[in-house]
Parts: C-alpha cells; sequence; structure tokens
C-alpha cells in the first residue's frame, strides 16, 4: 500500500471514520464492541456520575434524583476529620514501602535465581514462591492471625532466642510493619516473573563476551544481568506510581481491628466504614471522590512517565 | 553455559552454595503457612488452642474433617464458588474477546479505534468508588442475585489489553489474505483469529478463574441471602474471627475451640483446588504477565 502514489487529500478521505464505506466495513467491529462498551457504561462510567453524592446529603431512600444537594459541605467535614488525615498519611506510607520492597526484593531475588545452575531446583523454587499470590487475603489472614498471635509459630520461633512476644497484628507499633512484610511474602514470587522473563532474554553470547574480556561472575552480573533489567525496573516502577493511594484494601479489611486503626486505617476501610457503618454516604463518596481523582491523576502521570522513560504504551 | 567456562574460586563455590541453601529457605517459607494449615487441619482440637500445632499434626485426627463434611453452609458456599466461576469465566471470556479484537485492529484500518481507546482508557484510569457502583448495582436489581457476582466484574481492561497485545502480535497476513478472499470481520475473527489465541485464552481464563474463586467482597455486600453467600464471604464471616465477642460460659469455650480447629480444615479444602491446578500453568501465567505486563 505504500508505495502506491496517494495524495494527502484521499488519504484524508479514506481515514474518515464515519463514511458510507467505511461503516460498511467497519459495522462488525462496532457490533463486536457493543456489549463491552455497554458493560463499561452501566458499571463504570454511572457509577461516575454517581460520585455526585459526594455533593450531597445522600439517604438511600430518597435516592440519586430525591436526596439533597449540599455543595461542599462533605468536603468541609473531611478535610477536618482527623481519621482521615490519618488514614491517607496510613496509605502513602504503607503502600510507598510495599511498592519500594515490591521491586527491590523481587529484583534481588531474579538476580540469585539466575545464579542457580540447576533447573530443575530453580523451577521448584519458582512454584513454591508463586504460590502465595495466588490465595486470597480472607484466607491468608485467618492464617496469619493463627501464626503471628501471642503464642504462634513466630513468636515460639523468637521466643527460642529470647524474644518477648509480639502482638504483631493488635499493636500499633507492629501493624504496618506486619502489613508489609506479609504483604510482600504474598507478592514478591509473582513480581520475579516479569524479572525472570527479561534475565531469560539476555543473548547469552553477551556473557560469553563478558568473560573473555576477564569480568568475574560479580562483574558478569553487574554489567550484563542487571543492564538487561533496567528498563523492566524503571517501567514497574512507573506504573507503580499509579497505586500510591491504594495499600491494600483486602489486605487491610481482613487483617485489621479497631486496636489498631491508628496505624492501620487506610483511605479504603475510611471510606467503607464510613458508608456501611454509619451510613454517611455523602461524606464517605467524598473520601471515595478524593481518592479517585488524586489516584486518576497518578495513574495518567504513571503512563506519561513509562512512556517517555520506555516506551510503554497501554493501548 | 558460558559461565562455566570461568575457573570457580572458593568464593564463588561457598556463594553458590549459599545461594543454594538462601534460595530454597525462601522457597519453603512461601510454604509455611499453607503447610501449618494443613497440621492444624488433622491436629485435635485442644492441641490446636494450647499452640503447639507447628509443621506437623499433633494427636492427628480426621474430626475435623468430619465436622466440615456436617457443615451444609460449606458446602453451598462452595457450590456458589464454583457455579460463580463457570459463569463467571463465560461470561467474562466472551466480552473480552469482543473487545479485544476490534480494539487490536491498526489504526489505519479501523479508524475510529483512537476514539474508542479512549473511552476504555477512562474506564481504566478513574473509577466511582465503593458506594456509587453498589448503588448501580441496587438500582439495576441485582442486590441478593446470583448475577451481582458475574456483572459488574464481569469486563476487566488488564485482561483485554493482554489479548489485545496477543492478537496485535499475530502476522497482519493473516486478516488481509482473509478480506481479500471476501471474509468480514466476524468470519475473521471467530474462524481465524480466535483459535490461534487459544493460549492467551488459557492464560486469561486463569485470571479470571482465580478472581472468582477469591472473590470475597461482592458477596458480602450484594449478597444477603446466606445460601448465596460465596466460599470466601462464608469463610470470612466465620475465620476473621470478632474479638470483641465475650466467650464466658465453658460450653461456649468449647464450641469455639472445635470451631477453630475446624477451619483449618475449611481453609485447606478452599485452597485445595488452587494447590492442584496452579503449578500446571505455571508456563500460561508467567507467558500472560509478561505480555500484559501490568496485571495487577
Amino acid at each position: 500500500m505504500s508505495t502506491l502514489p496517494i495524495d494527502k487529500k484521499t488519504l484524508k478521505r479514506s481515514n474518515r471514520i464515519f463514511s458510507k464505506r467505511r461503516l460498511k466495513m467497519d459495522y462488525p467491529l462496532y457490533i463486536l464492541l457493543a456489549l463491552p462498551m455497554l458493560f463499561l457504561f452501566v458499571f463504570n462510567y454511572i457509577p461516575m456520575a454517581g460520585v455526585s453524592i459526594a455533593f450531597m446529603k445522600y439517604l438511600p431512600a430518597k435516592g440519586i434524583f430525591g436526596s439533597k444537594w449540599i455543595g461542599m459541605k462533605n468536603f468541609n467535614v473531611l478535610f477536618t476529620m482527623p481519621g482521615f488525615w490519618n488514614a491517607l498519611q496510613n496509605t502513602v506510607t504503607i503502600s510507598i514501602w510495599k511498592i519500594v520492597l515490591n521491586i527491590l526484593v523481587p529484583v534481588c531475588f531474579t538476580i540469585l535465581l539466575n545464579e542457580m545452575g540447576r533447573q530443575r531446583i530453580k523451577k521448584t523454587v519458582q512454584t513454591f514462591i508463586y504460590l502465595p499470590h495466588f490465595v486470597s487475603w480472607v484466607l491468608l489472614a485467618g492464617i496469619f492471625a493463627k501464626l503471628l498471635s501471642g503464642n504462634g509459630l513466630v513468636n515460639q520461633m523468637l521466643g527460642v532466642i529470647g524474644i518477648e512476644p509480639i502482638i504483631f497484628m493488635g499493636d500499633n507499633k507492629w501493624f504496618q510493619f506486619t502489613l508489609i512484610i506479609t504483604n510482600l511474602w504474598k507478592e514478591f514470587g509473582y513480581a520475579t516473573i516479569v524479572y525472570l522473563a527479561a534475565v531469560s532474554g539476555v543473548n547469552q553470547d553477551l556473557y560469553e563476551a563478558a568473560a573473555i574480556d576477564g569480568a568475574g561472575h560479580w562483574k558478569q552480573m553487574l554489567h550484563v544481568t542487571l543492564p538487561s533489567i533496567t528498563p523492566t525496573i524503571i517501567l514497574m516502577s512507573c506504573l507503580a506510581v499509579g497505586n500510591v493511594l491504594n495499600a491494600g484494601f483486602d489486605q487491610v479489611y481482613n487483617m485489621y481491628s479497631s486496636a489498631v486503626y491508628e496505624t492501620g486505617d487506610i483511605l479504603d476501610t475510611l471510606v467503607y466504614r464510613i458508608a456501611f457503618g454509619t451510613g454517611q454516604y455523602g461524606l464517605s463518596g467524598a473520601a471515595s471522590l478524593f481518592k479517585s481523582i488524586v489516584s486518576g491523576v497518578l495513574i495518567m502521570v504513571s503512563y506519561k512517565a513509562a512512556y517517555k522513560l520506555s516506551g510503554y504504551h497501554v493501548f | 553455559m558460558a559461565k562455566n567456562a570461568i575457573k570457580a574460586t572458593p568464593a564463588r563455590k561457598v556463594f553458590v552454595a549459599f545461594n543454594y541453601v538462601f534460595c530454597i529457605a525462601i522457597g519453603i517459607i512461601c510454604l509455611i503457612p499453607v503447610v501449618h494449615i494443613l497440621a492444624l487441619s488433622f491436629s485435635n482440637k485442644y492441641e490446636v488452642m494450647a499452640g503447639h500445632v507447628t509443621l506437623w499434626p499433633m494427636g492427628f485426627t480426621t474430626e475435623n474433617y468430619e465436622i466440615v463434611m456436617r457443615d451444609a453452609q460449606f458446602f453451598r458456599s462452595y457450590g456458589v464458588t464454583i457455579l460463580r466461576s463457570i459463569v463467571g469465566w463465560a461470561v467474562s471470556i466472551v466480552l473480552t474477546v469482543l473487545a479485544a479484537y476490534p480494539l487490536a485492529q491498526r489504526q489505519v484500518t479501523f479508524p475510529a479505534r483512537k476514539y474508542i481507546v479512549v473511552y476504555f482508557m477512562i474506564a481504566m484510569v478513574f473509577n466511582g468508588g465503593m458506594i456509587p457502583t453498589y448503588i448501580v448495582v441496587s438500582e439495576v436489581g441485582l442486590i441478593n442475585s446470583f448475577w451481582a457476582l458475574i456483572l459488574p466484574c464481569a469486563i476487566n481492561t488488564y485482561n483485554i489489553i493482554l489479548m489485545m497485545n496477543f492478537i496485535k502480535a499475530l502476522p497482519d497476513a493473516l486478516q488481509e489474505s482473509a478480506f481479500i478472499d471476501g471474509a468480514n470481520h466476524f468470519t475473521v475473527l471467530f474462524k481465524i483469529i480466535l483459535p490461534l489465541c487459544l493460549p492467551s485464552i488459557a492464560t486469561i481464563s486463569l485470571f479470571i478463574v482465580m478472581h472468582h474463586w477469591n472473590a470475597w467482597f461482592d458477596g458480602s455486600i450484594y449478597i444477603r441471602d446466606e445460601t448465596l453467600k460465596p466460599l470466601q464471604t462464608y469463610l470470612r464471616s466465620i475465620v476473621i474471627v470478632d474479638s470483641s465477642v465475650e466467650l464466658t460460659t465453658i460450653e461456649e469455650m468449647e464450641a469455639q475451640t472445635s470451631a477453630d480447629a475446624a477451619n483449618g480444615a475449611k481453609i485447606f479444602l478452599t485452597m485445595l483446588p488452587i494447590l492442584c491446578v496452579y503449578p500446571f500453568l505455571q508456563k500460561y501465567f508467567a507467558k500472560g504477565i509478561v505480555r500484559g505486563s501490568v496485571k495487577e
């Protein structure tokens, strides 16, 4: 096609979206898209309009159209609530720790796995470390409640080396640490997948060339393996920016209790408790809208950065 | 491998040995909670309560499983989860294919693509949040309906992107030659593209089924009827113990102790299908996650 001499005008016409000819060719595509787009409309777009409850004194009995508009009142209440700023701070702290560790640890572990020569053992270790990703936080919270309790397995082991029992899930001093470490345990293995893929794509000749140039194993790791996964690290870091306000509802909601609201309450759990606990749907909607907007901007920034730094296209 | 060309120094040997031990230890740490729960499920309830059980059953008994066998609610919920996994899989996979094929068209052959992409993009970046979604689900009349577990989560944009990228990677000539032979998009999709997509359908199927197997939140807010509660929602209600409830009588404590031990068996039975299936699907999701790159 590109070799044919087409002047700009014809090209423009052929690129018009709704010309008769175009529609005749494209109509099956619209038919295919209709159902998915309808689903998105109902379950994504209408709720987006539903954020208007943030500006209402929303009462379920009256519905969206019957409830009273109260302007920014919900936001005024929200921004003067100490619980909100506390939750925001917890959210950012927890998620940044999670993001940093969930890049650092998988990268290190990938490099260690890469140094294992025996493929059978390596594959088995991989199978083991992927497992926790597939288990739900409901089950894991149940298991950890036992493992981390005062007389649980972890405290028994700590007792052997003379450490007093730690109340991991009920002590404000330890709760964030517990969240971050258990999340790392659950997700680090799964996160190695992308890095392992990058490493396995390295041309083996590079190692050979490095060896001929006198590079030892350490130098090979530093100058061949690491650079090969740097683009992936950059991409993953960029994309992670969009998650700064996602501290993990599933995990926190299943692991926290009123004893650790001070350090464990995050925006999502606050939104949930305001709505379903106290029935202040408008206020909850305001908190949720705040999060959605900030998150949306962060996600766009992250996509932009991913595109600029590593040519990543979402679509 | 080329790396073996270098003679191993003693330091290297120590490192390699240490590395094996370390990596295997980390692998085992990932299994400990599963082994622990398995041990609990086969242990005597008093040993469980006393915290004697570690990685091996103490006072071996199958009593806990017998208790579970008598728990009708557990099996009803298991059934609900199996059903939602199957139906949810079917609905989601159809929607994903329907959306992925048009989006995989090149800009030149489908100029409207760029606007449709924006439509999907906005849905990906912004969301209405918990409460507005809840309001919509209830306005549509899905509260307390099985379909509340299927329809709201039927579309996952990441899965669409994953499949779209897979289709994009297929040779263009496939489509072009079919068009020259007079085929339209329907024929191309169902006769040519779809059969070639089976690997990516396998990957996405795994993600969808995992999602349904592990979902608990929708069941807890949309479903009131006990008989319709999915497994994870039911388990949450019994496993995540409400510590504010005081146990006063000996009978109550006794009941709580039995329940605690039986919960181990329930948790294990819930994990079992995943444990059985995922090692065999490893190559699919490993490939899938790399293609999709951003699967949460």
